[in-house]
């Protein structure tokens, strides 16, 4: 350490200047070499092992089957095709995991704030379990219980048409094809995402409660009328509209089958996401400032004005960064579908890697994809944050 | 729905009766509710009952009393494979060694647990014994041990070892971490603000398995090492990119005047962070990395999807006969009451420090 005077003050600033300027860049300096080293030596090793690197692989075609797919799919098909079917696996699953777990955890929290001791209780132990035992051993819990029932021809049955066996669940289906199914699940997406944003809208177009509702109804007719165009319009000429599960030799034929590996991450991931939200929400309806709830009862407010308009937005406000951290990490853990056989994008890409040895455009890949969902998340909810915010 | 607390003053009137009565008429609706969940949770709790306990199996050497019609949970598994489920493919005459390795490092845990031992200098020593303990134990090669390479370790002991591992790297990187991201210098700052939000995006299986598969194609010969320690090192790096963030925040939650008045005195940067920055910063994050290292717990078993035969291979391997076959869940489940003691301790003692903390913080 340079002893300051007034003397050589100026001679210590300058001194420091170039010290901090060298230390940038040999420490800039280790990590481009570092990576540097890296990708060269990784690059030689490939080129040794007959791999060439590039991209022209994604339009290759695999030879073997993911399993589970959402999307339509043969071994014929290229490699890029195989990472979107992973990818959209993981995002179907992530972000209905999401929603079903925030509904679930909003829930299980009104019962821990409740002053009802017994249904206090009863979110407590559940949450206490679920937030102590590792995510994969209740993923690998899960798949053992929905595995091991009972084969098709013994399958449980609830009313005429839903069966669930060890192979699956079967539920009746429309018969339209996949594209139909398809556009009508979009349809629906949309609409819903249409009401949410017409309710948290603050244009002026949407100002009261009554125009609101106008909106939301007619969204609503927009949407049945589209579904109703779509399966009119993909309707089967020779068999029937709705296609039942039917017992068939060993296996169920015909309805729609949901495999046990999509209900285990679905259910694994809705269930540990629900014990954090819970845990989340509780935590920003305690945090609400005493004050203003006292201020709102002072000015002789009801209990449930006091709740819809000074709790709950004020909670909703303190949440938001936390749910945002959680939503990520729910993406992020869809991953453990590899435990179970699940083709979400990491199984995929862990096979494609396997398969065809392109490991480091595979990764890249994979890294750039959750980045863009992680992104994704961050982004809305950030946008929703500042319009909670803004309200005040 | 008000916030106030379970108890009901009500109900402490002399007359329970009387007083119950007076409750039941005033919140008809909440009686209601409280007696529908009762008796639910009667229906469920008599069914569980009815499976793990009247209708068991404890003792069946083959596991054919399981299968018969009616039986319950078939507990004899755990009789019959323990020592699988819980040593894994260690030689089973040295056995013993693994359990005693994991008593030394539970025990290294507890006692640092201990205010008493919160100096930096005990700390270490604690460590550095309990490991040493645990690593003579486990591999043998001294002191007449005979020598286990560390590819036959598995079940509960490798869990451990991994877990431990992880803690104490994560420690001295996290912090190193951190100053770098908390750098005035630009050029440091942003390239580690860019590592660590790239590995904060992705998923811990991407970053163990780039660790375990990857990292061998881009590193020299001489570095690759045992994927073990590639995952372990891979591990650590994914919870320092969390845990220095935790520490940047403790850090930046100080008063600027406390950086200021030490600038003043004329100290150094290094006695300025050991000294006066990290020293708080470690007391005000004291419970975020106590809930840190609760989840590099159960984040822990992971590594079985990377091939390595923890606890829940060694499980799966338990119930991966024919004869134990229909017993997955009752394996899974003493697997689970292990973490679950394991990690609500470590929970409930991190929520007990947080709140002592905040008491002192009052007087």
């Amino acid at each position: 350490m340079v002893r300051v005077t007034p003397a050589n003050e100026g001679e210590a600033m300058k001194t420091r200047k170039y010290r901090n300027i060298l230390i940038q860049v040999a420490f800039f300096g280790c990590l481009v070499s570092i990576l540097g080293g890296f990708a060269l030596t990784a690059n030689h090793n490939l080129v040794e092992q007959g791999i060439t690197s590039g991209f022209g692989f994604l339009e290759r075609s695999t030879g073997w089957d993911p399993g589970f797919t959402l999307l339509e799919f043969s071994i014929r098909d290229p490699y890029w095709w195989t990472m979107l079917i992973g990818l959209t696996n993981t995002v179907v699953v992530g972000y209905i995991a999401m929603a079903l777990a925030t509904f679930l955890g909003v829930f299980l929290a009104v019962m821990r704030i409740s002053n009802n001791p017994v249904l206090s209780r009863v979110a407590l132990v559940y949450i206490d379990i679920i937030r102590n035992v590792p995510p994969i051993l209740q993923v690998l819990a899960w798949y053992a219980l929905f595995s091991h029932f009972p084969a098709p021809r013994q399958a449980l049955q609830f009313g005429d048409h839903v069966f669930l066996s060890g192979r699956g669940l079967y539920i009746p289906t429309l018969n339209i094809g996949d594209l139909g199914l398809a556009i009508i699940a979009i349809i629906t997406v949309v609409v819903i995402g249409l009401i949410i944003w017409i309710s948290f809208a603050q244009r002026f177009f949407f100002t009261t409660v009554k125009r609101k509702l106008t909106m939301v109804a007619y969204s609503m007719v927009t949407g049945i009328v589209l579904i109703a165009l779509t399966i009119f319009g993909f309707m089967p000429e020779d068999t029937p509209l709705v296609s039942n599960p039917v017992l068939k030799g060993f296996n169920f034929q015909g309805g729609l089958e949901i495999a046990p590996e999509f209900t285990t991450i679905l259910v694994a991931t809705m269930v540990y996401g629900s014990a954090y939200v819970a845990e989340i929400v509780r935590g920003g309806f305690l945090s609400v400032d005493r004050g203003k709830i006292e201020a709102g009862r002072a000015l002789g407010l009801s209990p449930w004005v006091v709740f819809t308009r000074i709790q709950l937005p004020l909670t909703v406000q303190n949440i938001m960064p936390m749910m945002t951290n959680l939503y990520v990490w729910l993406i992020k853990a869809t991953t453990l579908g590899i435990a179970v056989g699940f083709a979400d994008m990491f199984a995929v890409t862990v096979s494609s890697i396997n398969q065809s040895g392109q490991t480091l455009e595979f990764i890249l890949l994979l890294a750039v994809a959750f980045w863009v969902l992680n992104g994704l998340v961050v982004f809305i909810m950030n946008r929703l944050n500042d319009r909670m915010q803004a309200k005040h | 729905m008000t916030t106030q607390s379970a108890t009901n003053p009500e109900l402490s009137v002399a007359n329970p009766l009387t007083s119950l009565v007076a409750y039941l008429k005033k919140h008809p609706l909440q009686s209601a509710i409280t007696a529908l969940v009762i008796v639910l949770l009667a229906y469920v709790a008599w069914g569980i009952f009815e499976w793990a306990v009247l209708k068991s199996v404890w003792n069946s050497t083959d596991g054919s009393l399981c299968r018969e019609e009616g039986a319950g949970a078939c507990w004899a598994v755990l009789q019959a494979r323990w020592r699988l489920i819980v040593f894994g493919l260690y030689p089973f005459e040295e056995q013993w060694r693994s359990g005693l390795a994991c008593v030394a490092i539970v025990i290294t845990a507890v006692v640092s647990c201990i205010p008493a031992f919160w100096r930096f200098q005990r700390l270490s020593i604690l460590w550095i014994a309990g490991f040493s303990i645990f690593t003579i134990l486990m591999s043998g090669g001294l002191f007449g041990l005979s020598f286990i390479p560390v590819r036959q370790w598995g079940g509960l002991s490798l869990t451990l070892f991994v877990f431990a591992t992880v803690c104490i790297l994560t420690m001295p990187t996290s912090i190193a971490l951190a100053l770098l991201r908390d750098s005035k210098l630009y050029f440091i700052s942003k390239p580690t603000q860019l590592i660590i939000d790239t590995v904060r995006s992705l998923p811990l299986l991407v970053v163990m398995f780039v660790s375990a598969v990857v990292l061998p194609f881009g590193l020299p010969d001489f570095m690759i090492g045992e994927k073990l320690f590639r995952v372990i090192a891979g591990f650590t790096f994914y919870v320092s990119c969390y845990q220095a963030e935790i520490i940047r925040g403790g850090i930046q939650s100080l008063p600027a005047g406390q950086d200021e008045a030490a600038k003043a005195l004329g100290l150094t940067y290094a006695q300025r962070m050991g000294r006066i920055i990290l020293p708080q910063a470690f007391k005000i994050t004291l419970p975020a990395t106590i809930n840190q290292i609760v989840i590099i717990f159960l984040e822990t078993p992971l590594i079985v999807i990377i091939g390595f035969f923890e606890v829940l291979a060694s499980g799966a391997a338990a119930f991966g006969t024919a004869e134990w076959g229909i017993a997955a869940e009752e394996v899974y489940i003493f697997i689970g009451v292990i973490f679950f003691a394991f990690s609500l301790t470590l929970s409930r003692y991190g929520a007990s420090l947080e709140a002592r903390l905040a008491r002192s913080d009052q007087r």
